[in-house]
């Protein structure tokens, strides 16, 4: 079938910068709601309200300039957009109405406990690879804390304005992050004809 | 250092359907939903420049020329628009007569057919956008438009897709979805053609 498939892919460094995991591309399973609704009124200009994270109905589309609207490119330091993760605390499943990770991880930069340090979401624009067109969407995340800490849900939440939107949420293999080791989370949307 | 195997992904599927119907609304014929093949590079570029914001964007547009597709300083309602009313054959969902197979850089359709009742060509209808649903085991969104035959002979469909409109420059088109119909579709004098994208996501 031909259709915007989705991987995602999982790399671990050490503190030396040496490659220690990579899981390799692995089917993403979880456009959630939010994604078709954005995409929606970006065609038509009609229907703007979806879900928050918070569980609130709010504006997904602002009707004016589109830079506030659909953001992914979360910066350092910043937890509430782009490419996140969490720990699934509730083990909950992927479900077509979620509107949030179960436990998202909250940035620190000093080491503050159950934190990961967020660094910028980066992009590689769509473009022909081999067969395929490829958008790569990135992000590292590095354990200061001095303990272990294990990622098993991983997404994209887009900002628009002040509002923020889950689109992708995964449950992913327990992944352990040591301390002083980087995570990082690589999107991939792909198009085949 | 291990490494798994890749996997099939879920992902956006996209289904097409096309319904004949007579003047009295009897159904001639309906395809059911297959499955597209075929978003474009453009469809991408512009979702990807969404999310990133890295200033404007051009793209190949329907005439091939490398034009702007995302201009972040204008309101979303006067780009990647395809919500073409009455009698506008610019953009919207679209129907042609050609049937070259799809390419992932195709940026129009291969032969459009043109809005009017003349030879060859097609009364366009309204897009008609139903909302984003859970339908089941999916949540579905469809996008539908009626193309009336008006010309005096029969007209055959080929292929089908989407182009979206930026009217703050231009206006430029650009096409994100372009599918070859697996069974060409007859379209007899004074009867409609209807035609289903749906957008399909399931977890």
């Amino acid at each position: 079938m031909k259709m915007i498939e989705t991987y995602y892919r999982i790399l671990k460094h050490d503190p030396d910068g040496n490659l220690v995991k990579d899981s390799g591309l692995v089917q993403s399973h979880s456009y959630v709601i939010q994604f078709l609704e954005l995409v929606k009124v970006l065609l038509c200009g009609v229907g703007t309200i979806a879900t928050d994270v918070d569980g609130v109905e709010s504006a997904i589309y602002s009707g004016g300039a589109i830079s506030g609207d659909g953001r992914v490119d979360g910066g350092v330091g910043l937890d509430t957009y782009g490419v996140v993760v969490g720990t699934n605390a509730g083990t909950s499943a992927e479900d077509n109405e979620d509107y949030a990770l179960d436990t998202k991880i909250a940035h620190s930069g000093v080491g503050a406990a159950g934190c990961l340090n967020y660094q910028a979401v980066t992009f590689v624009p769509a473009r022909v690879v081999g067969p395929n067109i490829d958008l790569d969407i990135s992000r590292a995340f590095l354990n200061e804390t001095g303990v272990t800490i294990t990622v098993k849900e991983i997404g994209i939440i887009c900002k628009t304005l002040t509002k923020y939107f889950l689109l992708l949420r995964d449950v992913v293999a327990d992944e352990p992050v040591d301390d002083a080791e980087t995570l990082t989370v690589v999107y991939i949307l792909r198009t085949t004809a | 250092m291990s490494k798994m195997k890749e996997k099939k992904a879920h992902g956006v599927q996209l289904l097409i359907r096309c319904v004949v119907t007579d003047p009295d609304g009897k159904v001639i014929s309906d395809t059911g939903n297959k499955k597209a093949r075929s978003f474009l590079i453009q469809f991408l570029e512009y979702i990807g420049a969404m999310f990133d914001d890295p200033g404007t964007v051009d793209a190949t547009a329907t005439d091939g020329t490398e034009d702007m597709l995302y201009w972040p300083g204008q309101a979303g309602g006067v780009q990647f628009m395809a919500d073409a009313g009455v009698n506008i054959g610019t953009h919207g969902l679209v129907v042609g007569t050609g049937d070259t197979a799809p390419t992932n850089t195709d940026y129009s359709l291969e032969t459009k057919i043109a809005e009017g009742a003349g030879a060859g060509q097609l009364t366009h209808g309204v897009v008609v956008f139903t909302a984003a649903a859970v339908v089941g085991a999916n949540v579905d969104m469809i996008i539908q438009r009626a193309f009336t035959n008006n010309s005096g002979s029969t007209i055959t469909v080929k292929e089908a897709g989407i182009y979206t409109e930026m009217t703050v420059v231009g206006p430029y088109y650009h096409c994100i979805v372009r599918d070859v119909l697996g069974v060409p579709v007859d379209v007899p004098n004074r009867c409609s053609l209807a035609v289903y994208y749906t957008f399909r996501t399931t977890v």
